[in-house]
Formats: structure tokens, sequence, C-alpha cells
């Protein structure tokens, strides 16, 4: 496989605990705005939140799904700097990196782990790419006092899957949505609606 | 590389010096100290044993040139510098304008003195070899 050309984190523990801070964070308050504040320059087609992501999250141990608009240049940047395998099954991910939300995969295809364990389900890292304003969705579950609205693109059919994974509760997968250095967090305690 | 991991920090601070100045740079993978597992076979050939843990440094950098050219270092022990030596050092030997140059100034003294090292080590063994007899007895 080719070598990256791309750098990882400067200072590599810290810009990895801040980002991993901000990921809980994200978690922690279902949709509200995260903001990721580290240097990095990602391969072209990762943004610079999700890259950060990817390198605090990923290790030798974790398995990914990558979508197979991504470039070469991705994969190699990965495997350098985190050293992840990779599966092309998404029922085997730990993780699963979208580049686009309207390329996405259905949230079905991923593992929403089992009953004794529900905690090796997918994590999904799902890119927005579009700034169009779209109608204003309203979430509500833990984390949330009363309801959270966020703008994002997320069509009718992604909101029925979610549906579907919210109601499988304590199964289903978690989600974080990435635009440009910015973070969106979507436990599957969440609820939507419009 | 393996010269380049068993050479002193000196002796290579002291080689690479020779090559000034040396070409712009930059860090894939800055310099990092972690631990690997050392495994031997018992006499060479039979079951893998975990002989131990040891310290380890290692460092990647590129070269700024066309086309882009990658240098890995790991070296044993906790020195940042040395590492990113023998890396700079692994790149240049895969630079065509370089690659001569570093070969004379650098790897072949270093080989020569690892070699003579080895040989200084082997006559001070020899000399204080002991030789076991046993004597039959006669009955």
């Amino acid at each position: 496989m080719k070598i990256t050309q791309f750098p990882g984190f400067r200072v590599g523990v810290h810009d990895a605990q801040i980002t991993f801070r901000t990921l809980l964070n994200a978690l922690s308050y279902p949709g509200m705005t995260q903001e990721i504040c580290v240097q990095l320059t990602p391969p072209p087609g990762l943004t610079l939140a999700c890259a950060a992501a990817c390198l605090s999250l990923l290790d030798l141990d974790t398995t990914v799904w990558l979508s197979s608009e991504f470039e070469p240049d991705v994969k190699a940047w990965l495997k350098f700097h985190t050293g992840c395998h990779f599966t092309t099954h998404p029922q085997a991910a730990s993780f699963a990196i979208i580049q686009k939300l309207s390329n996405r995969p259905s949230l079905g295809d991923f593992n929403w782990g089992t009953a004794e364990k529900p905690e090796l389900s997918t994590t999904l890292l799902i890119q927005i790419e579009s700034l169009a304003p779209c109608e204003p969705i309203r979430l509500n579950g833990p984390g949330i006092s009363e309801e959270q609205v966020i703008k994002l693109p997320l069509d009718s059919s992604f909101r029925e899957e979610w549906n579907k994974n919210h109601q499988s509760y304590p199964l289903g997968i978690d989600v974080f949505l990435f635009r440009e250095n910015t973070i969106i967090g979507l436990p599957r305690t969440t609820n939507l609606s419009l | 590389m393996a010269t380049l991991a068993k050479a002193s920090l000196e002796q290579l601070q002291e080689k690479m010096a020779g090559l000034e100045p040396l070409p712009q740079y930059s860090f894939l993978r800055p310099p990092e100290i972690g631990l690997t597992q050392v495994r031997g076979r018992a006499g060479g050939t039979g079951q893998i044993f975990n002989l131990g843990e040891m310290t380890l440094t290692r460092c990647v950098l590129k070269l700024h040139s066309q086309p882009m050219i990658t240098g890995f270092g790991y070296v044993a022990g906790r020195e940042h510098f040395h590492a990113e030596l023998a890396a700079l050092a692994d790149a240049l030997m895969q630079h065509n304008d370089w690659c001569e140059r570093v070969k004379k100034i650098v790897i072949e003294p270093l080989q020569a003195e690892a070699i003579r090292q080895q040989q200084t080590q082997q006559s001070q063994t020899a000399s204080t070899q002991v030789n076991f007899f046993t004597l039959a007895r006669g009955e």
C-alpha cells in the first residue's frame, strides 16, 4: 500500500485528548454543535473534524468500514496513523466512515450489537456536505432539557430508519455528524421528530 | 537500516554533520517512544518465546522533493534525535543525488566501526577462553 504524505496530529497526546473530550460532549448533549479546535491537514475527502475524530477513536483493535467514494489516499492515511483494520462487511465494523450523508447505506446494514453486548454496535461517522437550508428537526431524550432543534439535511428515510434504531434501545447505533470543524452527536437514545 | 539503528547517536551525529547542508524535511510521524516485544527462537530454530520488552523510538519523515520520498527510522532507546537522524539517512539513501554520498560518508564508516567493535569484543572474549578436559580414569 502506498504511504500517505499527510501528517497526523501535531501534538499526538493533547490533540487526541481534546478531540475525545469534544466527542464525549457531542454524545452527552445530543444535537448541540461542538467545535474541534486542533490543527490538522487531513487528506482530501475528509473534513477536519472527521479526520480528528478518526485519529482519536481508531487504533490497532478497531475494524473500519469505509464508504467506497473515498480516495485511496484516505485509506492510506488512516492505516498509517492509526493502524486500524478495514472491512467490506458493514456488520463486522466497529466504526463506519461515510463520506456523504446523501450517499449513505441503510442504518440497518450495520451492527446493532447484541442483547449481551450492546456496546459492540457500529459507530457511524458521517460527513455532511451541503449547507443548504433545511427544515428544522426537533430532538428530545437524555441529555436534552425539553428539546433541541437542529437544521440538518436528514430526510424522511433517515428519520424512519432512525426511529427504528431509537426504538430498539439498548441495541442500536450511535452517529456522529461532521461538517468542516464541527460535530453533532446523535446517540441511540435520542428521538427525532419534525 | 540496521547500521543506522545500531550506531550510537554521537557517531551518527558526527557522520551526518559531514553531509551538510541537509535538505528540507518535515515529519509524517514525529519521533515517538514506545515498547516492543522482543521474541526469540530457542537455539535459533526452535519454538518462539517472548524474551522481554524493550523501549524503541520511531519516526517517519518526508523530504521536500519531487517525487516524495519517505524515510523510516526505528532505533532502540529513548533518543528522539537518533530516530530522526536514522529516518533522514534512510530517506536520503533513496534519493538519487544523495545515495552515493550517504553511503560513503555515513553508512560505510559506521559499518566499519561496527565490525571493528565486534572484532575487539570477540578477541577480548577469545583471550579469556577456558578449555575443560576430562581425563579418562584408567581402570
